[in-house]
């Protein structure tokens, strides 16, 4: 679920940041925003979009605009970088993937119609590399954007992403205040939101996401920020608001995947199996991803339901070998995956190589977790430790925690780990909580604080 | 070693093709999770026939059957099949005339095919039919396709008639993406999500006016017309017949047909090279317009009268054939062209094969050619005085004078010389009307629809009508094109001959333009030959 979380997280973020520089770059042309010094805010505010571009509200509407003007003026390389960014921003709405392959096309235009200083299409290919979880190469690409337009606010908020993800905490954190120093709205506020919630700060984190839906200007980004806020709700165990912000979410955009994937864990995680069974099948059959795949399985294997377990598992399986045979990263994903279904070897060999490459807290989870499933139990605990140093109240983090310290025999430290885990969500995960409870009631059941 | 590099550069090409292409590189075009869906109505004139086609990519395969794999038929398949298209069937909303009209599956075909990583993609074909006894002519029908379960992927409608004709639809008669087996690549083009239709069907036969929207990437001006002649017909159509009404249409008809000599891809472009590269004059131009517009009003009747009598002709299986002649007569006309790049209109060579189409321009062409302005001493580029004779030709020549013997500029072999005596001679007047005859062979489906619509309101005749008008503006408009190049022409040699008078030596204009005159016409017959070459091939592609 966090995977799910951090994914999703990632890709919407950025694609809500991209229509505020898809308006600003069609208002400036691409050229004033390009001008380090001479735009301040407000005038670049000033400047009205032309007609052309209805506010992120109407993303097809834009995208037929800029369609349009690209036929009669096929040089102008602001237009082109426009389009990438509503075509990401669509990706993101309709979750169609083919949008990517349209934006990667239109900011190449971009640049090579403006192979210098072109800060937007740069900020595109930025954008479209964290998509493919390619971070470094998204943090070079947005510096380089950055020297020529140091006001470019969804610039900043990609590098945030991706300094985020490659483990660099606190230069993610101080290019987070750069960008909402700048422009104040639903992508820093949201970015913001998660940047509490990586250091534990619930409270904080609810009250950044409450300001976003605040100033949500149109469904799209309330069912983002609800989607959020319902997240935060039910990592923390609190089923009922959790349930709360998904339908008032789902009323908003109902075919929002995401928002159906919540509402199938909270469904699974108060007993409504149907209707949990139902959701997850019609999230699968919207948007297949991995990620769904693999919670969606957990939960008919957790009912005992093994043979379409399996038949789920093995559309995994053949889904991953796709994404390699593609070239996509997804060791991350495939690390927690093979821990967890008995296949220690290729799990260690998935997370070495993600962590070679960044040591986020999640990439470090996932690593320990491998670890543990070799039998490395030792090295797997320093790792488990550093997954925790930001603080982050993350249910699945403590229980792989615990049990590599009842691994170790460290009863007392995996009492607590283990107790931690349930007191902060005890719905985690369908197959793991159950087990979680049981070790602990092998253990004396849990701690009070 | 000249092979490895071969294969290397090959794959150069191919990983830069799928980087920029898709960066996610994936064996479908659209995604591995998309599942894509075609409706092709079929309107015939008591049915209404669905080709239902599904086409799903890797992983929404492997969900539908555990056992996917290219090639192989799975062992669920005839379940799937009967299944799925019975699904299809009763999802899918028709109506005929406000009625609903139940659809039944006649066929259903499953085939897996290859896809990326060793997967396979299905594709799933169902055809569905009402029953047989509807009344579709004057009525309008309703589709909405089938509900897709929120699935992302490409929706597209299509409609057509058989047997009828389909007055108004807002849906493409023919498939962009070929019946999701080809997918546009244009970044310019957003994924179709089509998934209604609305129709209107008359009697007559299989014109569809649809203009379908988004597959089409019409430029601008030429969209906008489209649209004009869309409303127009719409227009022509539904009003009744007043004197007034008729006149008015009458007029617009030639208005249409006067911008349509204008749009791309009908050879027009090409005249006006043909005219300038062929020192062409009034006269030429005006015999090349009005056979343009004589063959064109023909076409279009001839291919009116086809298209109402055969049941099966749709124009969208005529017209590549007729491209296909049209590309290969005009890139003959240009290596005819090529191989006598000479003599302009091949006039002397065959001095007695004239007279037949009135035997244009004769008088005019020996009278001036060589009697007038023997006594002046300063003539321009020879072969130029010709044509400068010639477009005085009407006995009132502006610049004799400056025609006859040279003094600055050294004589060449001029091989053209006894031209002005041929021009618009035999050969010469049926190779115009044979590059007019191209021009016009391919009827403008909106001069067809004019009359389609005139025909299917019963007034065949006032169709007619308004098709001769429609040739008629096309004819001003070439003509006046034609004509405007010619002057323009004029001046310049005009011009260019005070030049040498002054200087009387040639100055490095002049031989520039000496060799521009020479190497021109040839230039133009390459290029006629091109152009012609490639709506050859490009129709028969669409064969």
């Amino acid at each position: 679920m966090n995977r799910a979380r951090l994914l999703a997280g990632s890709l919407s973020a950025a694609g809500v940041a991209v229509v505020v520089v898809a308006v600003g770059a069609l208002a400036g042309g691409g050229q004033t925003a390009a001008q380090p010094g001479t735009p301040t805010q407000a005038s670049v505010q000033q400047v009205a979009p032309p007609g052309q571009v209805a506010g992120n509200a109407d993303t097809a509407g834009a995208i037929t605009a800029l369609q349009q003007r690209l036929r009669q003026v096929p040089k102008d390389e602001g237009a082109w970088a426009s389009l990438g960014f509503s075509y990401t921003q669509q990706a993101r709405l309709t979750a169609d993937p083919s949008y990517y392959g349209k934006a990667d096309g239109a900011f190449a235009r971009s640049l090579a119609l403006k192979p210098q200083g072109n800060a937007a299409a740069l900020t595109g290919q930025a954008t479209l590399a964290a998509a493919r979880h390619d971070f470094a190469r998204a943090l070079s690409l947005t510096q380089a954007s950055d020297k020529l337009n140091a006001y470019g606010a969804a610039n900043l908020g990609v590098m945030a992403d991706a300094l985020s993800e490659l483990g660099r905490y606190p230069e993610s954190f101080a290019t987070l205040q750069r960008m909402v120093d700048l422009k104040p709205g639903v992508p820093s506020y949201t970015r913001i939101s998660y940047s509490y919630e990586l250091r534990g700060d619930l409270a904080g984190a609810k009250f950044a996401l409450e300001q976003a839906l605040d100033i949500a200007q149109n469904p799209a980004d309330a069912a983002f920020a609800l989607q959020y806020l319902g997240e935060l709700a039910f990592n923390a165990g609190d089923l009922a608001t959790a349930r709360k912000h998904f339908a008032d979410g789902l009323a908003r955009d109902p075919g929002y995947v995401p928002l159906l994937a919540g509402r199938a864990r909270v469904e699974a995680a108060s007993g409504d199996t149907a209707a949990a069974l139902r959701d997850w099948q019609d999230v699968t059959t919207r948007l297949p991803q991995p990620t769904y795949l693999i919670e969606y399985a957990d939960l008919l294997s957790s009912l005992g339901r093994t043979a379409e377990a399996t038949a789920q598992y093995a559309v995994v399986d053949a889904t991953i070998g796709l994404f390699e045979a593609q070239g996509a990263n997804v060791d991350l994903e495939l690390a927690l995956y093979d821990a967890d279904n008995g296949r220690a070897d290729a799990a260690l060999a998935s997370a070495a190589a993600e962590i070679g490459r960044r040591q986020s807290i999640q990439v470090e989870d996932a690593y320990a977790w491998a670890l543990h499933s070799a039998g490395r139990d030792a090295e797997a605990l320093t790792h488990a430790r550093k997954a925790q140093k930001l603080g982050m109240k993350n249910a699945l983090f403590d229980y792989h925690r615990g049990v590599i310290e009842l691994a170790l025999g460290m009863k007392a430290e995996a009492r607590a780990s283990l107790s931690s885990a349930l007191r902060t969500n005890p719905y985690f995960s369908p197959l793991q909580a159950p087990r979680a409870k049981s070790a602990l009631a092998g253990l004396g059941g849990p701690v009070t604080r | 070693m000249k092979r490895c590099a071969a294969l290397l550069l090959l794959t150069l090409a191919w990983c830069g093709v799928s980087l920029t292409l898709a960066p996610a590189a994936s064996a479908h075009p659209l995604g591995n999770f998309t599942v894509n869906y075609s409706s092709g109505l079929v309107v015939e004139p008591a049915a209404v026939q669905v080709d239902e086609v599904v086409d799903r990519a890797e992983i929404p395969t492997l969900q539908a059957f555990p056992d996917a794999a290219p090639g192989k038929r799975p062992a669920t398949a005839e379940a799937f099949e009967r299944d799925q298209c019975q699904a299809l069937a009763d999802g899918a909303r028709l109506s005929v005339a406000g009625t609903p009209a139940r659809l039944r599956v006649v066929t259903a075909r499953l085939s897996m095919l290859p896809g990326a990583a060793g997967l396979a993609t299905s594709r799933l074909e169902c055809t569905l039919r009402t029953g047989e006894d509807l009344r579709t002519v004057g009525a309008a029908i309703q589709y909405q396709a089938p509900p897709t379960a929120g699935r992302v992927g490409w929706h597209e409608v299509t409609a057509r008639g058989n047997g009828v004709r389909l007055a108004a639809s807002d849906v493409p008669a023919i498939s962009p993406s070929q019946q999701l087996r080809v997918y546009p690549a244009d970044l310019l083009s957003s994924p179709l999500d089509q998934r209604s239709a609305q129709l209107s069907v008359v009697a007559g036969t299989g014109v569809v006016t649809g203009d379908g929207g988004s597959a089409a990437p019409a430029s601008g001006v030429l969209h906008g017309l489209d649209r004009l002649t869309t409303s127009y017909t719409a227009l022509v159509s539904r009003t009744t017949l007043t004197p007034g009404f008729a006149v008015l249409a009458v007029l617009l008809s030639i208005l249409l047909g006067g911008l349509h000599a204008f749009a791309p891809g009908h050879g027009k472009t090409l005249m006006a090279a043909y005219l300038v590269g062929r020192e062409g004059t009034w006269r030429q131009a005006a015999v090349i317009g009005l056979s343009v517009t004589v063959t064109h009003t023909i076409g279009v009747l001839v291919l009116g009268a086809v298209l109402s009598a055969a049941v099966l002709a749709a124009p969208e299986t005529v017209y590549p054939w007729l491209g296909l002649i049209s590309g290969v007569l005009l890139a003959g006309v240009g290596v005819t062209l090529l191989r006598s790049p000479g003599r302009l209109l091949a006039g002397h060579e065959h001095p007695d094969g004239d007279h037949e189409p009135g035997g244009h321009g004769h008088g005019h062409g020996h009278g001036h050619g060589h009697g007038d302005g023997a006594g002046h001493e300063h003539a321009p580029e020879p072969d130029r005085a010709d044509a400068l004779v010639l477009a005085g030709a009407d006995g009132t020549a502006r610049e004799p004078e400056r025609v006859g013997a040279s003094v600055g500029v050294p004589p060449r072999p001029a091989p053209r010389t006894g031209r002005a005596a041929a021009l618009g001679g035999a050969l010469g007047t049926t190779r115009l009307v044979l590059v007019g005859l191209v021009g016009g062979l391919v009827p403008s489906p909106s001069a067809l629809l004019v009359l389609l619509g005139g025909i299917a309101l019963g007034r065949a005749w006032f169709g007619a009508l308004l098709v001769l008008a429609y040739g008629i503006g096309m004819a001003a408009a070439l003509v006046a094109t034609g004509l405007l190049l010619v002057l323009a022409r004029d001046r310049i040699e005009a011009w260019s001959a005070r030049r040498a008078q002054l200087r009387a030596t040639p100055s490095a204009l002049a031989v520039v333009a000496g060799n521009l005159g020479r190497w021109l016409p040839r230039l133009t017959a390459l290029l006629v030959i091109v152009v012609g070459l490639s709506l050859a091939v490009r129709s028969a592609l669409t064969i």
